[in-house]
């Protein structure tokens, strides 16, 4: 019984703090009206760094360090908004923008055609949305089967039959699905370069040889970590070695 | 040519007509008038030269000369056209005559043909010369360059006048610095100065001219005994650009040198004259030669050679500097590296300057400051390469290096330049730039603002929590599985209570029934044959009872064949089946061993069950 009460307190003592960052979000907000884009960063920052977010967190600061000029953490917010909502056209659009202004163009190695499209298909949604679409699917796969059993007119047994082995099929693909965006979701093995340039070494080791230069905005994976050093590979396949403080996980 | 070797010697002229007959081939005789064609050898060597002269004597002038071809030799000069009037032995005679310098071009035997000339009314025609020409040796090709003539007042000049290559040293390293002095000897009177006509070739070698003071000073040696005027008339630095034995060319001067003019005739007053006494002095063009020179050119030594060493020698030193460190992007920086010292300072190579690709980088710009004064060649070689940062940051030039080989440490030396930092401001917004491969729709797209900011809270939550993973999810997720497990139990059970046996029955048989042929075709493995049948009959009789719903106390065979038919089953297989049925019943009770039999009735059995099954 305390046990219960003790998580009914923590839930709403949660709700009254996302109370405060919804304000603060909004005064954020009209700052960002106000064109004082500086402002408007340090207070989405806060709420970021007080453990709230949202896609529309990221978007705006996003949009406020374009207006600053601050490429690669613009890039860094709208990837992070991406993540949380990956089928958002404003944010894809915003990004697109801002990629733009990345000095270093790089071609991502072509995907599979089927690879592609399934990877289109997961990015449609979140992984929350997911799981919405997954009870829903369970629930009808549920009634469907019952609906079987229950009636025992031939005609309405195949439609049950039918409805319940598609949504046993969706119910299955979409647990893939969310199971996948949940993993890029959590994951933290990608990130933007935050330094203005950048030199990728071929070992991690300063004296190593430079193998290329890469500048703010670039999103790069992470392989591996040693001491201060991250081993990276680019959209284009290319691997290196560069100094942890250059880049920012997404 | 006659007239270019003699110039204010009449007497000159008839001695080399003397001579020329001597080698005289044909002769067309006119009356008084004759028109020859001479040569002055009718056996030549290949490459060397040949002089044909066609001479009209006896008469002045003739009209319309016309030369013939030379198909098989290279023409040098010509045609030389000459009059002579002399008086010999009080006989006046006078001559005119066109003469050619060729050249063989092959070897063989070749005729020169007819030239043909108008004069005092008639044309005259020499007749044709056969040549030929031989495969020679250079030494030969060399002597015999040199006319008869020549010889002749070579002899006189003898080695009053020599022409020497002194090269201040006879081993070097390839790419050190020899200087070669040609000095002119002589101990004759020089009527003008000497003129280079043929320069020497220095193949095999850099040069580099050494200034020479405009008025070369005399000197005095004494050369085997005689005392001779020494004076330099030229000075190379040579830097021989491979090992081994170089020979440094020999060079040809032109000279006029004061001779005694010696007349070979028979004139008494002539030979009386001749004595050196009455210093009948004459100006003649003598060509002198010098001597070609070796040079034993030693290789570098390659097994301590650095990789990026670009074949400078000498001794030389090192700076390098940036001329700004801080700048904004797309400003100039300049590198420049200066290297000065002596050596062949005209054959350094650029340093190899690297950078990353975020500086624009130009081939370097090269200022030389050579000085030629004294022997050897020193000066300086500055490099400057601009460079244009694009990108702002903190931008290296990595260090470069610069290796040269040290002549007097006889090893190779490096230069090792810092690493160069400059800091790039960020540049005006205008020039930006940006990386090509930007396709036309996004140019377009870069002068396009970024979409709006969204003011909905509601999603805002917690950072790393998700529906998906929640136990909110999985409680939801198990809710419908757990309601459907519950809707099949209560089913169950609800057919349990209202004892609808007769659809369990139904649903039960063909899994009993085949549970007993099962049973069946191992008793007819075992072949026990009584056990066999009863086991047949059992699985179906109790199969159709099941499924037509007869209790098994009521089942007989008339029975079953009379309710398959009521339900469409097709005679001939109600047929089959009670033969099957009463096969089984009259086998247990008069067993026969036939396995073939039981094989039969199994399978027919079996065949009877699942197509029933089909149909009920």
């Amino acid at each position: 019984m305390i046990r219960r009460l003790f998580i009914i307190a923590l839930f709403i003592s949660s709700l009254c703090f996302s109370q405060e960052a919804r304000l603060q979000f909004e005064k954020a907000n009209q700052l960002y009206r106000d064109g004082k884009y500086q402002d408007a960063v340090e207070m989405y920052g806060q709420i970021y760094r007080n453990g709230f977010e949202s896609p529309s967190l990221h978007y705006n600061m996003g949009n406020a360090f374009f207006k600053l000029n601050n490429i690669s953490r613009s890039i860094l917010s709208y990837e992070r908004a991406k993540r949380l909502s990956p089928g958002d056209e404003d944010v894809l659009y915003n990004l697109r923008l801002a990629n733009l202004r990345v000095i270093d163009k790089i071609e991502p190695v072509p995907k599979l055609f089927f690879i592609g499209w399934w990877d289109s298909f997961v990015n449609l949604m979140p992984s929350s949305q997911w799981a919405v679409v997954i009870i829903f699917l369970l629930w009808v796969t549920v009634i469907a089967s019952a609906g079987l059993l229950i009636l025992k007119r031939i005609a309405v047994q195949r439609i049950f039959l039918f409805l319940s082995v598609i949504a046993i099929f969706f119910t299955i693909i979409s647990f893939v699905g969310m199971y996948q965006r949940l993993s890029d979701e959590k994951s933290d093995t990608q990130a933007i370069i935050i330094h203005q340039t950048v030199s990728v070494k071929s070992a991690p080791d300063d004296k190593s040889t430079d193998l290329f230069v890469l500048h703010e905005g670039v999103k790069v994976e992470l392989l591996d970590n040693v001491e201060k050093w991250h081993k990276i590979k680019l959209l284009d396949g290319k691997v290196g070695w560069l100094e942890e403080e250059a880049v920012e996980i997404i | 040519m006659p007239g270019r070797r003699v110039h204010s010697n009449p007497g000159m002229f008839s001695m080399i007509v003397i001579l020329s007959l001597a080698f005289y081939c044909s002769v067309a005789y006119g009356q008084d008038v004759t028109f020859t064609a001479t040569v002055d050898k009718n056996i030549i060597e290949m490459g060397e030269q040949l002089e044909i002269t066609f001479e009209l004597k006896g008469t002045k002038g003739g009209g319309n000369f016309r030369a013939p071809a030379f198909p098989d030799f290279l023409t040098l000069s010509g045609p030389n056209q000459m009059s002579n009037m002399q008086f010999i032995n009080g006989a006046m005679s006078v001559s005119t005559s066109y003469s050619y310098v060729l050249q063989s071009k092959s070897e063989g035997k070749f005729t020169i043909g007819s030239a043909t000339i108008t004069a005092n009314g008639k044309q005259l025609q020499t007749q044709p010369i056969s040549i030929e020409v031989r495969k020679g040796s250079a030494q030969q090709g060399q002597r015999s360059q040199q006319s008869q003539q020549q010889t002749d007042i070579s002899k006189q000049i003898g080695d009053n006048i020599f022409l020497r290559v002194v090269v201040d040293r006879g081993k070097v390293y390839q790419g050190e610095q020899v200087t070669a002095s040609y000095k002119l000897y002589w101990r004759i009177t020089l009527a003008s100065n000497p003129s280079i006509t043929k320069a020497p070739a220095l193949s095999g070698f850099w040069n580099e001219e050494i200034e020479m003071p405009r008025q070369g000073g005399v000197t005095r040696e004494v050369v085997n005994g005689k005392q001779y005027n020494v004076a330099t008339l030229k000075k190379v630095a040579l830097f021989p650009q491979r090992s081994g034995n170089l020979t440094i060319d020999p060079m040809e001067i032109d000279c006029i040198v004061q001779v005694q003019a010696r007349r070979r005739s028979n004139d008494i007053l002539d030979q009386f004259f001749n004595d050196p006494f009455f210093g009948n002095v004459s100006n003649v063009n003598h060509k002198v030669r010098s001597q070609p020179v070796t040079v034993n050119v030693i290789p570098l030594p390659i097994a301590d050679q650095p990789a990026e060493y670009s074949g400078a020698v000498g001794s030389f030193s090192i700076e390098s500097w940036l001329d700004k460190r801080q700048v904004k992007a797309n400003e100039a920086v300049i590198l420049k590296v200066k290297i000065t010292g002596r050596g062949n300072i005209k054959l350094l190579e650029a340093p190899r300057v690297t950078t990353s690709s975020d500086i624009e980088r130009y081939d370097p710009k090269i200022y030389d400051n050579i000085a030629r004064q004294g022997d050897r060649i020193a000066g300086s070689r500055t490099f400057e390469y601009l460079m244009i940062p694009r990108h702002p940051g903190e931008q290296k030039i990595p260090s470069f290096t610069f290796s040269y080989f040290d002549v007097k440490k006889k090893k190779y030396s490096t230069y090792r330049s810092p690493d160069f930092i400059v800091a790039v401001a960020k540049g005006d917004e205008l020039t930006q730039t940006y990386a090509s491969g930007v396709s036309k729709e996004d140019v377009k797209l870069l002068g396009e603002d970024i979409r709006f900011i969204k003011s909905e809270t509601t999603t805002l939550h917690r950072k790393g929590e998700s529906f998906a993973g929640s136990t909110l999810f999985f409680i939801m997720t198990v809710i419908p599985v757990l309601g459907f497990i519950g809707v099949v139990i209560v089913m169950r059970k609800r057919e349990k209570l209202y004892g609808n046996a007769v659809l369990v029955r139904n649903r039960k048989a063909r899994k009993i029934a085949r549970r007993r042929l099962l049973e069946a075709h191992r008793l007819l493995q075992q072949k026990k044959n009584e056990e066999f049948y009863t086991e047949i009959s059992r699985a179906l009789y109790g199969y159709l009872g099941d499924k037509l719903s007869i209790p098994q106390a009521d089942i007989a065979i008339d029975k079953v064949c009379s309710v398959l038919l009521e339900r469409n089953v097709s005679e001939d297989r109600v047929g089959r089946l009670s033969k099957v049925i009463e096969e089984c019943e009259f086998a247990r009770f008069a067993p026969s061993a036939d396995t073939q039999q039981m094989d039969t009735t199994y399978s027919e059995a079996t065949e009877l069950i699942s197509s029933l099954e089909n149909q009920l």
